[in-house]
């Protein structure tokens, strides 16, 4: 891919938005080959050469994106190759403060299991303590993503106090930005929103001073209901803990960094469903 | 290996911070898991556009309705 070819990853809501030449091409793209998201090779003119959205056999998937490429550069013809150089499109995710004082977190997520049947929340029955069993370890595909938060909200994660024992609420509206974290879904349909948490509470406390640096600590728990595409008939229940730790320059008066992580049970249908399990992380680093 | 937010964890908060760091590296991407981010992708389709028609080469176009970078 990078060989061969330009390589554009784009927001579908933002292209259509777009005031240049991009949007432009494309709804071209869009007439030719009619799919709502996926992947389309398109000559720089705008003709699209081959397309996908669908798979026919989601496992053989690579396999047919693979085809569609090939296919797609077969139509175009021969290319000079090229050694495109690395970049890195995000470079705030989860790294330092934007010019208006926020910050982009950087999350993660997956569906787990084991880590000790010490470690089995309340309310979890007996017959799905077996999910506990053994060392803690992915039991899904990686969720990636990203939450912006305001030079407002962020400050809420700093210290009112910047002494030992402070301790301090992460304000509601903040803590119910981090629901998403309940659900392993990269899809919106599959995501807990804001407002469709029953509890989001994150507290804080300044554990010690160090050198100038304080070092915090994160305890939270959240419970949602989340309707997958807003049908009253497909609910999901999510209930998680957290815990994190930062680190936070008292005369900087800057936080320099920020971990938190989640653990989590996820149940569709009914509240007493199959316990999925969930994992999740949330990082940030000064630059 | 360990990222830096892992040592500064375990550094922070020694045995504790050591046992978060760990929790966060088994639900992190994998190396494996995170190849086609190694893909010097173009966020900006105009810049592609220009960039296609300066090399004469192909737009491998990938969309979805979020930042396909940022969720996924």
């Amino acid at each position: 891919m990078t060989r061969d070819f330009v390589p554009a990853a784009i927001n579908l809501y933002v292209v259509r938005k777009a005031t240049d030449g991009s949007r432009e091409l494309f709804q071209s793209v869009q007439r030719q080959k009619d799919q709502y998201q996926g992947v389309w090779i398109v000559s720089p003119e705008g003709k699209v050469l081959a397309g996908r959205q669908d798979y026919r056999d989601f496992k053989n998937g690579s396999v047919e994106l693979l085809e569609t490429i090939d296919a797609g550069l077969k139509a175009f013809g021969d290319v000079t190759p090229r050694e495109a150089k690395p970049t890195n499109p995000l470079p705030h995710r989860g790294v330092g403060v934007l010019t208006d004082g926020g910050v982009s977190l950087a999350l993660y997520g997956r569906q787990m299991l084991g880590g000790g049947r010490s470690t089995i929340p309340a309310g979890i029955e007996p017959s799905f303590a077996w999910t506990w069993d053994g060392a803690l370890r992915p039991d899904g595909p990686i969720m990636i993503d990203s939450l912006a938060l305001s030079a407002g909200e962020w400050a809420a994660f700093a210290p009112t106090r910047s002494e030992a024992d402070t301790t301090w609420s992460i304000p509601d509206g903040v803590a119910r930005k981090l629901t998403r974290l309940l659900s392993a879904s990269s899809d919106q349909s599959g995501m807990p929103r804001p407002e469709e948490a029953k509890v989001a509470e994150l507290k804080a406390t300044v554990e010690s001073v160090e050198g100038g640096v304080a070092r915090l600590r994160f305890a939270g728990r959240w419970e949602m209901m989340h309707l997958v595409e807003g049908d009253a008939k497909r609910p999901q229940y999510g209930a998680a803990t957290a815990e994190g730790t930062a680190l936070y320059d008292i005369e900087g008066k800057s936080m320099r960094s920020l971990l938190l992580v989640f653990d989590g049970t996820i149940r569709s249908g009914r509240p007493d469903a199959t316990p999925n399990r969930t994992g999740a992380v949330v990082e940030w680093r000064a630059r | 290996m360990k990222t830096l937010l892992a040592i500064l964890a375990t550094a922070a908060f020694g045995q504790a911070g050591d046992d978060l760091a760990r929790r966060a590296e088994i639900i992190k991407p994998k190396p494996g898991e995170y190849k086609w981010r190694q893909i010097p992708w173009i966020v900006d389709l105009n810049e592609g556009i220009r960039l296609a028609r300066e090399e004469k080469r192909p737009i491998l176009l990938w969309v979805s309705g979020d930042d396909p970078l940022e969720r996924c």
